[in-house]
């Protein structure tokens, strides 16, 4: 059968060309690459500096750096309905969650936690992370009962202005009022939140 | 957000992590642009394909050599089905806060890029699933039909006529926006 020629090669509208050109010349950025790599474990260099840079007056969370990873009852307040603490030894995980958009999943024997989406609020002011988990956490979190070992394997900070996307998707439920929210009672995220990625490898 | 729901079993030391980072490297970017041809902005693609490629380390004993984009291109799909429950449908619209949130971090773009590529992307989400998929993986990924063939498990020949018929469409509805937008 043959094999019937590409349209980019074939077509005589310039139009479409550029459409497909384009098209087939994406390219994800670096920084999705070496997140990847690094979420599995085989990535070089560690992008600590998000966290970090946001943070400022904290410590900086480093690759390799040690800590607790731990589920904790908390209130249930809107759609935070459970928390968990990263602390680090010597060193500390900024930020108090305002907005739930946290995912905790088993990957693999070691990498237990590859977090999700997590928006720090009060930077500079906090010394240990409060992470909201979102529903679909809470399972994990009530069967994880104990204080696991865990070492920074990779903290990534988008610091990217929040999008229409962030804020579609990762509103806390209706009545939960964030710290920050300059309309009391509309559930909201501050639009130039940070986002963090922590990742997290068990130690034992 | 992605959803992380991944077996217990692992993405540890055990796996080969030469072969993680080769199927990585030689794939991320075909697996990301699949994302990103099937609707999902750009940073939905990098933590899709994130997640692909965490599932892919988990499985690295189990994908044959020569399979490996077959093996992505499944999970691929699966992640996207999930994604599409989560978002009614994928924005493709051409609006200046959609420009401005999506493309925004890739500066190196120059505008006619970005604005080529959301016209590709408006015409693509046209499309039918079946027919986008093969057009995309055709036309973009330059895949032989042989190779969607036995990707998708069609026949040869079904490839071959919804190749046409996406193309004839795809053709039609860059026609139609180019006639719209020369239409005072």
């Amino acid at each position: 059968m043959k094999e019937p020629a590409r349209l980019i090669d074939a077509s005589t509208d310039p139009e479409l060309v550029r459409l497909l050109r384009a098209g087939r010349n994406e390219t994800p950025g670096d920084h999705a690459l070496r997140r990847t790599l690094q979420a599995v474990g085989v990535g070089g260099g560690v992008a600590a500096s998000g966290l970090a840079a946001a943070a400022q007056s904290a410590t900086a969370v480093t690759n390799g750096a040690a800590a607790t990873l731990s589920a904790s009852a908390a209130s249930s307040s809107g759609g935070l309905v459970a928390s968990t603490t990263v602390t680090a030894t010597g060193a500390a995980v900024t930020g108090a969650a305002s907005s739930g958009a946290v995912s905790v999943g088993t990957v693999g024997a070691k990498l237990i936690a590859a977090t999700g989406i997590a928006k720090w609020a009060g930077l500079g002011a906090l010394t240990a992370a409060s992470v909201a988990f979102v529903p679909d956490a809470v399972e994990w979190a009530r069967n994880t009962n104990q204080a696991i070992p865990v070492q920074v394997v990779a903290v990534e900070g988008a610091q990217r202005p929040a999008t229409r996307e962030d804020t579609s998707r990762k509103l806390p439920t209706r009545g939960t009022k964030l710290e920050h929210d300059p309309h009391a009672g509309e559930p909201t995220v501050a639009p130039t939140s940070e986002q963090n990625r922590v990742y997290l490898r068990r130690t034992q | 957000m992605t959803e992380l729901a991944l077996p217990l079993d692992a993405c540890d030391s055990a796996a080969p992590p030469l072969s993680a980072e080769r199927l990585i490297h030689e794939h991320f970017g075909f697996v990301w642009r699949l994302f990103r041809r099937l609707g999902l902005p750009r940073a939905d693609a990098d933590d899709a394909t994130q997640q692909v490629f965490l599932i892919g380390c988990t499985k690295l004993d189990r994908i044959q050599s020569g399979s490996e984009r077959s093996f992505l291109y499944g999970c691929a799909l699966n992640h996207f089905a999930k994604w599409r429950t989560r978002v009614s449908r994928p924005e493709v619209g051409l609006d200046a806060a959609n420009l401005v949130s999506d493309e925004a971090p890739d500066m190196e773009h120059d505008l006619d890029q970005r604005r080529a590529r959301q016209l590709l992307d408006r015409a693509l989400a046209e499309l039918s699933d079946d027919l986008r998929t093969i057009f995309v993986l055709y036309e973009l990924e330059e895949l032989s039909s042989f190779e969607i063939a036995n990707l998708l498990e069609l026949p040869r020949g079904t490839v071959a006529s919804r190749l046409r018929r996406a193309r004839d469409e795809f053709e039609r509805l860059v026609g139609r926006a180019k006639l719209q937008r020369n239409t005072p």
